[in-house]
């Protein structure tokens, strides 16, 4: 389980988090979403450690994460940030193998190699193993770094706005594929997302922020109503119910 | 598997050369004097005159392989700190630094002081000098920065031609001897190597090319980027500190011994990617020291060939320069 408590950040005078608290659903996805500069990164930079709060503290599984040593956290947190500029000459299987650093520290065991094969296998990308990550498509790229996270293998996996840069069918297959991580092994997912709907449709649980501060927690049905949304994005959004899902539709101000 | 086939065959070929080379270096002056030595291999000062060049040779032999070992190290580690592979630590401005603490020394201290006269006084002096001024740069930009490294990078540009800017003012009001003494200290070439020194810095050498080459899997990890060697538990601002240090002081070593060589390391790191195509940083260090070797080794060899019209840095950074010029216009950016 991860608490938050009482998060505050700020980059220079600006506040990004104020007083931020929250319990993140073990085995479940939750999605943040927001405007641009609502403090969803940073939040998920906090609870990764990549980012330092001003005040407050992260407890995973009943630990302070600033105790924590970085390898012992890299074996219960792993975080796949929206830039993965590797520009290396790199295979693969080279990439998705770096996954088992934190337990093996680059001496691999037939244990980690196992792991590294399952990874591979459940992203489907034995075919490619052998192929260098700089001839790939974004979407099997973002399917390679989800293997390794996976070849990582810990607990909770926190996702920086993983559907940029695909186009929709990617967008629903890497999903999908988050949603049979979960089932499979039951993991906890947390990543920020733009698109309501896709939150909507593949989130058990949805994080509403804006300004700093959580507006909403709830079941996606909770979360994806008229007054929560247009309060956190300043729109006249339409929402409505199609199979038992609620959908969301833009205003055009011109009409 | 065809893989590691490959990378094999590479070790076993850049090995060979790199011993063919040396073998051609260390019997090189043959060519010259062989008219001398022919028939009069009995004469006792004659045995004592190859003697004497044999052992010359081997102060000059180590003092190259040392510096192709700190010098492709560093540059590796540098370009794997800076996720650029077209910069090397001279962009830091090391060598300029290096030039303006002898010269500093020199109008400071005056050029009969102990400290410069005694290699090894000197050597200290200066080095210590590098490390502080690296880690004041350190601490002012990187602390404040988080880790912005091509803030580092302007900051040494800036600083280099400060440096030689200064050095070139302080030079103009230096006595002639003064003068003479300094550019005795600052351009350094291997034929004029100090072999004294050269032992003295053996065990420093193997330490820190030890200390480099130990960290090889984290600096593997390191070259995806700061947010993902966090995600894989390695402290990126801790580790990328201490390799700064060991490259300082590599640094200082090597202008020491040799001189200002930039474009090698740069030359064979880049060399070692291409031909090995892995991205393992033991795999580099290993290929690249190798091919600094070969390019020290053979490059020596042609000059006293062609009777020391130029010196090995000028064919180096020639050769580096164009291999540069080509990387840069090249598509593929790839590492």
């Amino acid at each position: 389980m991860i608490e938050v408590k009482n998060i505050t950040h700020q980059y220079g005078k600006l506040k990004t988090l104020d007083d931020v608290s929250i319990v993140f659903k073990d085995q479940k996805i939750t999605g943040v979403i927001g405007a641009n500069g609502a403090g969803k990164s940073t939040l998920l930079g906090i609870v990764s450690r990549l980012i330092k709060p001003l005040s407050g503290t992260v407890h995973v599984d009943g630990v302070n994460v600033k105790g924590m040593k970085g390898h012992d956290l890299a074996k219960r947190i792993a975080i796949l940030k929206q830039s993965n500029q590797v520009n290396i000459k790199i295979t693969v299987r080279e990439l998705v193998s770096l996954g088992r650093f934190p337990h093996s520290k680059g001496r691999l065991t037939t244990n980690d190699i196992t792991m590294i094969d399952e990874a591979l296998n459940y992203l489907a990308l034995e075919e490619l193993q052998h192929r260098y990550l700089d001839e790939l498509s974004g979407g099997q790229k973002q399917r390679v770094f989800l293997a390794m996270i996976l070849a990582q293998d810990t607990q909770y996996i926190l996702l920086d706005e993983p559907l940029n840069n695909l186009d929709l069918r990617y967008g629903i297959e890497m999903m999908s594929l988050l949603r049979r991580i979960v089932k499979d092994y039951g993991k906890t997912v947390i990543l920020v997302l733009h698109d309501i709907n896709f939150a909507g449709a593949f989130c058990d649980e949805l994080v509403a922020m804006k300004n700093g501060a959580i507006i909403k927690v709830g079941d996606a049905n909770a979360v994806i109503v008229k007054s929560v949304l247009d309060e956190v994005y300043n729109h006249n959004f339409k929402v409505c119910c199609l199979d038992n899902q609620q959908v969301v539709l833009y205003e055009n101000s011109d009409e | 598997m065809r893989h590691n086939v490959t990378l094999k065959k590479i070790y076993l070929i850049l090995i060979g050369l790199s011993f063919l080379s040396i073998i051609f270096f260390m019997s090189a002056w043959l060519v010259r004097y062989y008219p001398h030595i022919a028939g009069n291999m009995h004469l006792p000062n004659i045995q004592k005159a190859i003697l004497n060049i044999l052992s010359e040779r081997t102060g000059q032999m180590v003092a190259m392989i040392i510096s192709a070992l700190l010098i492709s190290s560093t540059s590796l580690t540098f370009q794997t700190l800076t996720h650029n592979r077209i910069l090397t630590p001279a962009s830091l401005g090391f060598d300029a630094i290096f030039a303006v603490t002898q010269t500093l020394l020199v109008a400071g201290l005056g050029f009969v002081h102990v400290f410069l006269t005694n290699v090894y006084f000197n050597f200290i002096l200066s080095s210590l000098i590098m490390l502080g001024i690296i880690l004041l740069m350190y601490q002012m930009v990187l602390r404040k920065n988080k880790n912005n490294i091509i803030f580092l990078l302007l900051v040494g540009i800036v600083i280099s031609s400060m440096a030689l800017s200064l050095s070139n003012v302080i030079q103009s009001m230096l006595s002639d001897d003064a003068f003479y003494q300094l550019q005795s200290l600052t351009t350094v070439t291997i034929t004029n190597i100090n072999r004294e020194l050269v032992y003295l810095l053996m065990p420093f050498v193997i330490l820190i090319a030890f200390l480099i080459y130990r960290g090889h899997r984290t600096y593997d990890v390191m070259a995806l980027g700061e947010s993902q060697a966090s995600n894989l538990g390695v402290n990126y601002q801790q580790e990328s500190k201490r390799a700064l240090i060991y490259i300082a002081l590599a640094i200082a070593m090597t202008t020491a011994l040799v001189g200002p060589l930039s474009f090698l390391g740069l030359l064979a790191v880049n060399l070692a990617r291409e031909i090995t195509k892995r991205y393992e940083h033991k795999h580099l260090f290993i290929t690249s020291a190798l091919i600094s070797i070969i390019f020290l080794f053979f490059g020596q060899v042609v000059i006293e060939l062609t009777h020391y019209q130029t010196t090995l840095t000028t064919v180096i950074n020639l050769v580096g320069g164009i291999y540069m010029i080509n990387l840069l216009i090249r598509k593929d950016k790839t590492i």
